[in-house]
């Protein structure tokens, strides 16, 4: 009894009470009222529980063991109170509270008010960013989409030949004439061929004559194989007929207009008369641009036998489609086709191979990077200016919420929880992120005629494309994500106890991260203007390359056979006018050579020594009206008619043939054969990724007819020839079309596409640099700010202004100093790898790096020195007022 | 036991009858409930203040802090006269569905 009665002493009923609702507060469910109500019901409970002879300590316990959990008892109080439907008592921490919601949105609306600058280059340079990179999506998407719209795209295949001349392998896609057909008759697998090869002809209907370049010779099964949308007629008869020609839609409309074309006659080069019967349209993602359309049967219309055509197992002029059967496997046909020239073509080492239509845009014949390097280049690009764009994007962000760390430590004294602020803050990224999204989608449309024109693109932003959709809300959130990270995990982790008291919550940490993200920005630009540096150097390199051709001067003009005929009559003619130095006729032009050697043979070849030359006929002017230079030997001439039967060849050709002297050394080929004359300096002949070929020239009617007939025009105001030229065409072609261009264009056409590489390369590099500048002026004029006091104090102790500028300007060099470091050697390999490409190549010069050294470090100083000078000249007692 | 349903939708009325004798007190209340409702209709005290505190914001009842006799301060609450009007309401609603019932249940003793 003593026991129990020491036992009840030690129980204190009021300090139980009392612990009890300190309990109860500390939860923060419940108002000091409702806690007192419900702490006189539980003293009146264990009143009556005593009363009825319990202890007190077992009637707290059991008084209390009857009263709920405190959460249940908060809930139901907070119904009664709360003033919403959706809101929730606050000591439960919501996962979506609206209201709070709304708040965070009305805070980063403030807040862009607020930081106007901050937020406008903030959003302006990630929407720069994005733009840049919509731009090469929509590229690379159309790169990547290049003829895979027809049915058959997985079973159709290039065949493509090996040729191993003198230990050199050249692997490329032309092939002879009858190969096609005989594939197609010995493996059941290939279910249609369709050869193919290119041409140019004048093209007459009624009074309309036009030159054509873009003809394309194919066999019947053409459209059988590959499956362009036909306007009219029907793709598998449209070319049975040998009469028949297809025509693409706009040259329907060229020569039709609104006619019906079908049936219509349109004479060709004055050769044959051929009926429309069929209007296809050749959608932009294709490498089958062309216009006109006909079958090989048709030759015999144009006089052309087809005899020795299919005989000839030595020309490489025609490409070769395939159209293998379902099912059937294409590795184990180019096993079985691989071999099929050795029999046919003894002595050459001939190796059949087949390459995947979706395969021809992107890549060479020889599996290596096509346009795909291209595509791969540009994306990393993108990918580079993207990220320059977050890393500013997030940099600044992080700098202005650095200066947001009392609004976190606010936020978290009033029960904000770190769950929260992390949603807050991804949430201003992401409204900044979307943003600057909708200014990048506009930009493009304003920016898209202009990237069309300068790249020779057709690109559209076109909405209703899931995958463009997809792209743009990916990178929105990617670029909310990255930018909202840094502010979301550390700030929100601050205690809020620490940033109120003291004021010294701006840390190395972030400043040393913000660093390595700008030195990170800076060598991708100094990459980026490297690459532009270099790109440039080595077009102009090849531009201003000595051709061995005098190109500037030269008018050229494509004949037909009428012309051809009487090309004496009108030479006589034309020469008449002062100013037309000479004329000459031509197989084909030096920039574009059409025909190609496949065997030659001479006296004391060592059977290794095989060598594939272009072929070009000329006339006896040839030489002197393209300016070429004779090295060894002499020109042809017309006062020795054994000269038709004679040859002219390079000096590559005369290398690789490797006679000590090769004047008289007699050439066979083409079942022909003749004395070489003379030798001529080497001139261009093909695309500058390539060496310079052999050539032989012949000014005898071989081979190939002389279609286009060149002028050399005397230097200075060629209008008066040019009339004269017109008024003699006009007068020797009635009908025909008079279409002249000059030869220094046609050269430099065959570098469209390095020009537009150094055009894109340029927009992109001003662009990233645009977008690091943007993040240079917003992170300086932080600096500033931040400084300001420091500023004053400086001033105020005797530092001029530039003194200040020099100290802050010190801080980035330094950073832009380190980029370079890293931007150089990268630089380097990558730019050293892509001139691998040329087999003539500019050498990379050190000025290049310096020069893109200063121009990093000058855009530097311009962008952080602006907000710096503003700074050190700003009156002292302003920024020291309140101290 | 009687449903949760029904302890929702009866507190109000109960509680406002209740009132009728006078100013009382929340574990008065309880206890009362209990022994009229013969141990079926336990209240528990989570439930029945947050009712209270809304009942008193609706205007229905007053509140008031006084000492017990013992010295404790209790809460003692207090019908208005809205909260009397309130009654007649819910009153007229209860008879009308009691009035059902008994009908009913007569009418299916009478029927055998």
């Amino acid at each position: 009894m003593k026991k129990s009665k020491k036992f009840h002493a030690a129980f204190d009923l009021n300090k139980a009470v009392a612990e009890w609702s300190q309990r109860l507060k500390r939860t923060g469910a419940l108002e000091d009222g409702m806690i007192a109500e419900l702490q006189a019901h539980l003293m009146d409970e264990v009143e009556d529980l005593v009363g009825q002879g319990k202890s007190p300590k077992e009637a707290f316990r059991e008084a209390t063991a009857s009263v709920e959990s405190v959460d249940v008892i908060g809930r139901e109080y907070y119904k009664t109170y709360a003033r919403g439907l959706f809101a929730t008592p606050p000591q439960r921490s919501s996962g979506l509270t609206p209201a709070l919601f709304l708040n965070s949105i009305k805070v980063s609306f403030r807040k862009m008010r607020q930081q106007k600058w901050y937020s406008l280059i903030s959003i302006t340079g990630l929407a720069v960013g994005m733009a840049c990179s919509i731009l090469i999506f929509l590229w690379v998407r159309s790169e990547l989409s290049y003829d895979r719209f027809h049915n058959n795209a997985g079973n159709i295949y290039r065949v493509i030949m090996e040729d191993n001349l003198n230990d050199a392998l050249s692997v490329h896609p032309w092939l002879p004439f009858p190969l096609g057909p005989a594939l197609q008759n010995e493996f059941p697998e290939i279910a249609a061929v369709s050869r193919w090869r290119p041409d140019d002809m004048v093209v007459r209907y009624k009074e309309k004559a036009y030159t054509e370049m873009d003809f394309l010779t194919v066999d019947p099964s053409f459209f059988k194989i590959f499956s362009f949308p036909f306007l009219q007629g029907n793709p598998a008869e449209a070319l049975a007929n040998p009469n028949s020609i297809v025509i693409r839609d706009t040259m329907a409309k060229k020569y039709f207009g609104s006619e019906d074309p079908i049936g219509k006659v349109l004479n060709l080069s004055g050769r044959a008369d051929l009926a429309v019967s069929g209007v296809v349209h050749i959608p932009d993602e294709s490498d089958f641009q062309f216009d006109f359309f006909f079958s090989f049967q048709s030759y015999p219309l144009f006089n052309v036998d087809l005899a020795p055509l299919e005989a000839n197992w030595y020309g490489k002029n025609y490409h070769v489609y395939l159209l293998l059967q379902k099912n059937s496997s294409a590795a184990l046909l180019e096993k079985k086709i691989s071999g099929f020239l050795k029999p046919r073509t003894p002595g050459l080492n001939q190796v059949l191979r087949l390459q995947k239509l979706s395969r021809i845009h992107l890549y060479n014949p020889d599996g290596s990077d096509g346009a795909m390097r291209y595509v791969r280049i540009f994306s990393l690009v993108a990918g580079f200016i993207l990220l320059i764009a977050c890393v500013n994007f997030m940099n600044l962000a992080t700098a202005r919420f650095e200066g947001r760390a009392k609004e976190v430590a606010l936020r978290k004294t009033l029960g904000g929880t770190r769950g929260q602020l992390i949603r807050q803050f991804f949430g201003e990224s992401f409204l900044h992120s979307g943003l600057a999204m909708v200014a990048a989608v506009l930009l493009v449309e304003f920016a898209l005629p202009v990237f069309n024109q300068i790249t020779g693109c057709r690109l559209s932003l076109d909405f209703t494309q899931i995958d463009l959709l997809f792209g743009l809300a990916t990178v929105v959130v990617l670029a909310g994500f990255v930018s909202g990270l840094y502010p979301a995990l550390f700030l929100s982790a601050f205690a809020p106890a620490r940033i109120i008291k003291s004021f010294s919550h701006r840390g190395r940490h972030g400043s040393l991260f913000r660093k390595a993200l700008v030195v990170f920005q800076f060598t991708l630009s100094t990459m980026l203007i490297i690459g532009t540096l270099i790109v440039n150097s080595q077009v102009s390199f090849i531009m201003k390359r000595d051709l061995g051709i005098a190109k500037e001067n030269i008018v050229y003009h494509l004949m037909q056979k009428k012309t051809r005929d009487s090309v004496q009559v009108v030479r006589e003619e034309l020469l008449k006018h002062p100013d037309i130095m000479s004329i000459a006729s031509c197989s084909s032009l030096p920039s574009n050579i059409q025909s190609w050697i496949g065997y030659v043979d001479w006296n004391g070849r060592s059977p290794k020594n095989k060598i594939f030359p272009a072929f070009m006929s000329v006339d006896h002017d040839f030489v002197t009206t393209a300016g070429l230079t004779i090295v060894k030997g002499r020109d042809f001439s017309r006062s020795r008619p054994t000269d038709a039967k004679s040859f002219i060849i390079n000096e590559t050709a005369f290398r690789q043939i490797g006679a000590e002297n090769p004047i008289g050394l007699e050439l066979r080929f083409w079942n022909q054969k003749g004395q070489i004359i003379g030798v001529v300096k080497d001139f261009t002949n093909r695309h500058m990724s390539s060496a310079t070929a052999p050539m032989i020239l012949n000014a005898g009617n071989w081979g190939a007819s002389r279609s286009y007939l060149l002028l050399r025009l005397r230097p200075g105001n060629p209008t008066s020839a040019l009339n004269h030229f017109r008024q003699v065409w006009e007068k020797t072609n009635p009908g025909f079309p008079c279409e002249y261009e000059f030869l220094d264009e046609a050269f430099d056409r065959m570098y469209t596409n390095e020009q537009r590489l150094t055009w894109i390369f340029l927009s992109f590099a001003v662009l990233a640099i645009i977008v690091s500048c943007l993040g240079l002026i917003g992170l300086s004029s932080y600096t500033a700010e931040e400084k300001t006091k420091e500023i004053g104090i400086r001033k105020v102790l005797g530092a001029s202004p530039w003194k200040i500028i020099s100290l802050f300007s010190t801080n980035f060099t330094k950073l832009v100093i380190i980029a370079n470091a890293v931007a150089w050697p990268a630089g380097y390999a990558v730019m050293h790898r892509w001139l691998q490409d040329y087999a003539y190549r500019t050498t990379i010069g050190i000025w290049v790096f310096i020069l893109a050294g200063i121009l990093g470090l000058f855009i530097t100083l311009l962008s952080v020195g602006y907000q710096t000078l503003r700074a050190a000249t700003a009156n002292p007692a302003d920024s020291l007022r309140y101290e | 036991m009687i449903s949760k349903a029904l302890v929702a939708a009866s507190t109000k009325p109960l509680l406002l009858s209740i009132l009728l004798d006078g100013e009382t007190y929340g574990y008065r209340i309880i206890k009362q409930m209990k022994i009229l409702s013969g141990g079926h209709l336990e209240w528990s005290f989570g439930m029945l203040y947050p009712v209270l505190h809304r009942l008193e914001k609706n205007g229905f009842i007053t509140s008031k802090w006084k000492a017990s006799d013992k010295g404790r301060l209790r809460k003692y609450y207090r019908l208005t006269d809205a909260g009397h009007r309130e009654l007649e309401r819910e009153k007229i609603q209860w008879l009308t569905i009691n009035e059902v019932f008994t009908r009913l249940w007569k009418s299916s003793e009478v029927r055998p």
